[in-house]
């Protein structure tokens, strides 16, 4: 199965409800994540003349470090 | 796949919110690099390489208790424009026991996977786009409907008022016609007493009992006008309050009201009370129902010229029903009209004479009462029936 199947079933099957640029952003990057086995990631967006910041993504970060910290 | 707790991804996501990196060809954060040169970059440990400014990511490791090593980082180009919208960073490639660096195998599937991430996420912008646009549309269109309701409500508010006042104009009418009907009556009784007064007074025979009896009659109409204008305002007022009465109160005194007239015109009255019968209402509305009814027998009488003249009134009570009944012996409704009689501006009366709204106002009264009023011919007269249920 190429990859991009496999995320456009896993699309259907998530975010299909989903109607936000950040909700889908979020299911792109865990996906993307998922497959390269990586532990955190991060998407910009380009605005104008800047990369603007999207989202943040950590699996080793626990609920309460973030706490903590932010 | 790895499960992370969505709700930390958010708030991490929510803090960085306001991150803006500035694209420059001369920026050495990795990010900008990557979109700049349109090329992906894969970095071993980024706390070993001094080419690319990491400040950012080293902050953010020391605030969340975290180190990157690893980078991938891909810039989001458009397949056909080849216009860069954005860039994807992966971090700390996961092995068994610890992270490692990326690998070529990485860089293939996430450039593979990049063309189609950007594709969604312009898909998803045009999506978001067109929605806007429809929700634009669909409030304007609102906004529309909003204006129509506001319009028709406001036609339908002045026409309301209009058919209010049209109503108002029409109950005014009723009224004055009404007024006029009941002071017909007591007019034309001073009018003939101003005419008596001038005569005795001619024939010099006004004396202190004349005058005593001129001014008691002339109060006596007055009185009786007096009434009728206050009892037809609270009539036209229904915020009187209601209050049980009795008929056969409400009778004596009406044929108090029409005593002289009575005698003048040699009307002889009987009431008959086989039960009391007590209702809820206004009695001085129910006094003009019986006053409109009798009145009517009084013309009735002088238009047939009527002998032996007489009302009699009957209270009682049959099966579930509380009965008055009101008779005369003036010759009977014709036929013509008896179906008609309680409609307005019906009149037996001679052109001029009726106003054609007294038993019109009498059936709102008895109605108003919780009635109903009903007339039949019963030999040589009128039957005027009042019906209310128990």
């Amino acid at each position: 199965m190429k990859l991009e199947d496999d995320y456009i079933h896993y699309y259907d099957m998530e975010i299909q409800e989903n109607s936000s640029l950040e909700e889908m952003l979020e299911s792109l990057l865990f996906y993307v994540r998922s497959i390269t086995r990586s532990d955190a990631g991060t998407i910009y967006l380009k605005e104008a003349n800047t990369l603007k910041f999207h989202i943040y993504q950590n699996d080793s970060v626990s609920d309460e470090s973030a706490k903590k910290t932010f | 796949m790895t499960v992370f707790p969505m709700n930390l991804q958010k708030k991490l996501s929510d803090t960085f919110k306001t991150t803006r990196l500035e694209i420059s060809q001369k920026s050495k954060l990795l990010a900008v690099r990557a979109l700049v040169e349109s090329k992906l970059i894969v970095i071993d440990d980024i706390y070993d390489t001094p080419e690319h400014y990491f400040e950012g990511t080293k902050t953010i490791d020391k605030e969340i208790g975290y180190k990157s090593h690893s980078f991938l980082t891909v810039p989001l180009i458009h397949d056909q424009t080849g216009e860069a919208i954005g860039v994807l960073q992966l971090i700390n490639k996961r092995t068994r026991d610890g992270f490692s660096p990326y690998t070529l195998e990485d860089r293939k599937q996430v450039m593979n996977l990049s063309s189609f991430a950007t594709m969604v996420i312009l898909h998803t912008y045009s999506y978001l786009q067109k929605l806007s646009k429809i929700n634009n549309n669909l409030n304007l269109l609102n906004q529309d409907l909003h204006n129509q309701i506001d319009e028709e409500i406001r036609q339908n508010e002045l026409k309301d008022r209009q058919l209010l006042q049209q109503s108002k104009m029409a109950a005014m009418g009723e009224m004055v016609d009404a007024i006029a009907h009941q002071w017909s009556q007591p007019l034309s009784v001073i009018s003939t007493k101003v005419a008596d007064l001038e005569i005795t007074h001619q024939l010099d025979m006004i004396d202190n009992d004349y005058v005593d009896k001129f001014s008691d009659n002339l109060k006596h109409q007055i009185k009786h006008m007096t009434s009728t204008l206050g009892e037809f305002r609270s009539f036209f007022r229904p915020n009187k309050s209601s209050e049980a009465f009795l008929i056969s109160k409400a009778i004596e005194s009406t044929l108090f009201l029409v005593h002289d007239e009575f005698i003048k015109n040699e009307i002889k009255t009987e009431i008959k009370i086989i039960d009391e019968i007590s209702l809820i209402g206004i009695e001085n509305e129910f006094k003009h129902l019986i006053l409109n009814v009798i009145n009517n027998a009084k013309d009735a009488f002088n238009e047939h010229k009527t002998l032996n003249r007489e009302i009699k009134f009957k209270l009682y009570n049959d099966n579930n029903y509380k009965v008055l009944e009101i008779s005369d012996n003036a010759g009977g409704i014709p036929n013509h009209v008896i179906d008609d009689i309680f409609k307005a501006n019906v009149t037996t009366k001679g052109e001029g004479k009726g106003t054609g709204i007294g038993l019109y106002m009498s059936q709102h009264i008895a109605q108003k009462h919780g009635g109903q009023l009903s007339v039949h011919n019963y030999n040589n007269g009128a039957v005027f029936c009042f019906k209310t249920e128990y």
